[in-house]
């Protein structure tokens, strides 16, 4: 390159630098800029996933009423996905402890592992410590819209996801129409029965309780 | 030093909000041409005011036309000094755009600084809620005549090479029951990696033998913790292996005790979780305590 012979290389060189900065300053900018909109996209997902993690449903809330004369009594309401309550049965059972017993169903599982990312929570039968799971009420009837359970009512499912939900729940209705255990009937599914530990924590009366189910397949008791 | 820059970069935010506001808002520009017009008025009313008494000292009359004069001449006086003073005033624009310029971009690095910050945060809580601990692995024997043989490990992570610790079994029906304690603790708690959700499983019963007639496990170590639970010094992360067992005797005694552990609000339920599935010849399982809560049953590798 060549430079004028009256003093303006060193002019000429500033301006190249400055030109550089500017360039590199510009640059930064809007790579910063496009920087805090990824990192913004990473944000929002991790707290989705958060949030869904979280997540929960309650079909079922109960209340003892009484334990009398070897006898516990309980009220049970049953719930769909929007909170809108679906039946109600009032029953005393022989025993002292309840076990509120709920099928878990996974969804999208993979097939090698039986490992899945969901699961669907069904009310499956009320029994005691004294009761054995067999004897136990059944309450499939109390949520069964023409095959499909209505507890999942309230969220547009596809019609291919509403079929499977059909599909498995029939299947398990018919194990336990014929009395023979309705868990581990679809692939990844078991059962859940939450119950009180008489010696450590026990429902109180006239107390409602939720049993509120998490996406990964854990069943809680907690009070309402 | 964190001080310092802190200082520093509250003077720049300052100075970068205030030129921000009266250049680039319409109430910031009123403001501003307002101020200038007051002030070039001032100057005008004054140059006025000064010629008046001027000629009245010298006994001539200062009409309209003169008072017009005098404030012409005033205003092309001070738009000559403005434009001498364009350079300046240029800076001082150039200053003020850099100035806006850095301020806008320290922002952009200290909410960069923040994201990260959130991201590890969040990233942290996933990974404590998505993870789960194995309670009990169990393995069916065998199914014959109504009843199921199986074998549950517990086992130690305090002595990873040690056998795990086992229980044969023997029972009528065709579903097994393991029933466990569970504790879920706060969601902050297990988002912190504080606490982790604990299930001690204590019974084992089927679809044909209820709980009170089941079989009692026996998983406890002579100090009445856990096995599941135990960790040695190698596995317990920024305390003595001797105060992780001392928390963990407390929160046993929590956990025992439900009044004292909702007082501490440090529980979010407390319950009994009896988690089953069909006995199958030669199937093993595991059953896992969920930090989001709860138990689940996972198929183990085949045997």
């Amino acid at each position: 390159m060549k430079f004028r012979a009256d003093g303006k290389k060193g002019n000429s060189r500033s301006l190249g630098w400055f030109i550089i900065i500017l360039s590199f300053a510009i640059g930064g900018y809007l790579m910063a800029g496009d920087a805090a909109r990824l990192q913004r996209i990473q944000i929002t997902y991790l707290e989705g996933l958060q949030t869904r993690l979280r997540s929960e449903t309650v079909p079922l809330k109960f209340m003892v009423e009484s334990r009398e004369g070897g006898e516990i009594k309980a009220k049970i309401k049953l719930y769909d996905l929007s909170g809108r309550e679906l039946s109600s049965m009032e029953k005393s059972w022989p025993g002292s402890a309840l076990y509120i017993d709920m099928l878990l169903f996974p969804v999208r599982g993979d097939k090698a592992t039986g490992d899945a990312d969901s699961y669907l929570a069904f009310p499956y039968r009320v029994f005691t410590d004294k009761l054995s799971a067999a004897s136990g009420s059944l309450l499939f009837d109390s949520y069964d819209s023409g095959g499909f359970p209505e507890i999942l009512a309230g969220l547009s499912w596809s019609p291919k996801e509403e079929k499977a939900i059909e599909s498995a729940f029939s299947a398990a209705r018919k194990k336990a129409a014929a009395g023979l255990p309705a868990a581990g009937e679809v692939k990844g599914s078991f059962g859940s029965a939450v119950h009180e530990v008489s010696t450590l924590s026990s429902f109180e009366e006239g107390i409602v309780y939720k049993v509120v189910c998490r996406v990964k397949g854990g069943v809680e008791i907690m009070e309402d | 030093m964190n001080d310092k820059i802190g200082a520093v970069k509250a003077i720049l935010y300052a100075i970068s909000d205030a030129a921000a506001f009266l250049f680039a808002t319409p109430l910031g520009i009123v403001i501003l041409v307002a101020v200038l017009v007051a002030l070039a008025s001032a100057r005008l009313w004054s140059a006025v005011s000064d010629r008046r008494l001027a000629v009245k000292a010298a006994g001539e009359d200062f009409g309209r036309a003169a008072a017009l004069g005098a404030a012409a001449r005033e205003l092309a006086s001070l738009l000559g000094k403005a434009a001498a003073a364009l350079p300046t005033i240029a800076g001082v624009v150039l200053a003020l755009v850099l100035v806006l310029g850095i301020a806008d971009s320290s922002r952009k690095v200290d909410e960069y600084v923040a994201g990260q910050k959130r991201i590890t945060e969040l990233s942290t809580t996933l990974r404590n809620l998505e993870r789960r601990y194995k309670a009990v692995e169990v393995r069916v024997d065998d199914v014959k005549d109504g009843r199921i043989a199986a074998t549950l490990s517990f086992f130690d992570y305090k002595d990873l090479k040690a056998a795990p610790k086992t229980q044969a079994i023997d029972i009528a029906g065709k579903e097994l029951f393991i029933d466990a304690i569970v504790c879920n603790f706060d969601y902050s708690s297990i988002a912190s990696g504080s606490a982790i959700n604990l299930a001690i499983p204590y019974r084992v019963f089927s679809d044909e033998v209820p709980e009170a007639e089941g079989v009692e496990l026996s998983l406890f170590d002579a100090a009445g913790l856990p096995l599941m639970y135990r960790r040695s010094g190698d596995n317990v992360y920024g305390i003595s292996s001797e105060a992780y067992e001392a928390r963990l005797s407390e929160l046993m005694a929590d956990i025992r005790t439900d009044e004292s552990a909702r007082k501490e609000g440090i529980v979010r339920s407390l319950y009994g979780d009896a988690v089953h599935r069909v006995a199958k010849k030669g199937e093993s399982f595991t059953v896992w305590v969920e930090q989001t809560g709860g138990l689940t049953i996972k198929d183990s590798a085949a045997f």
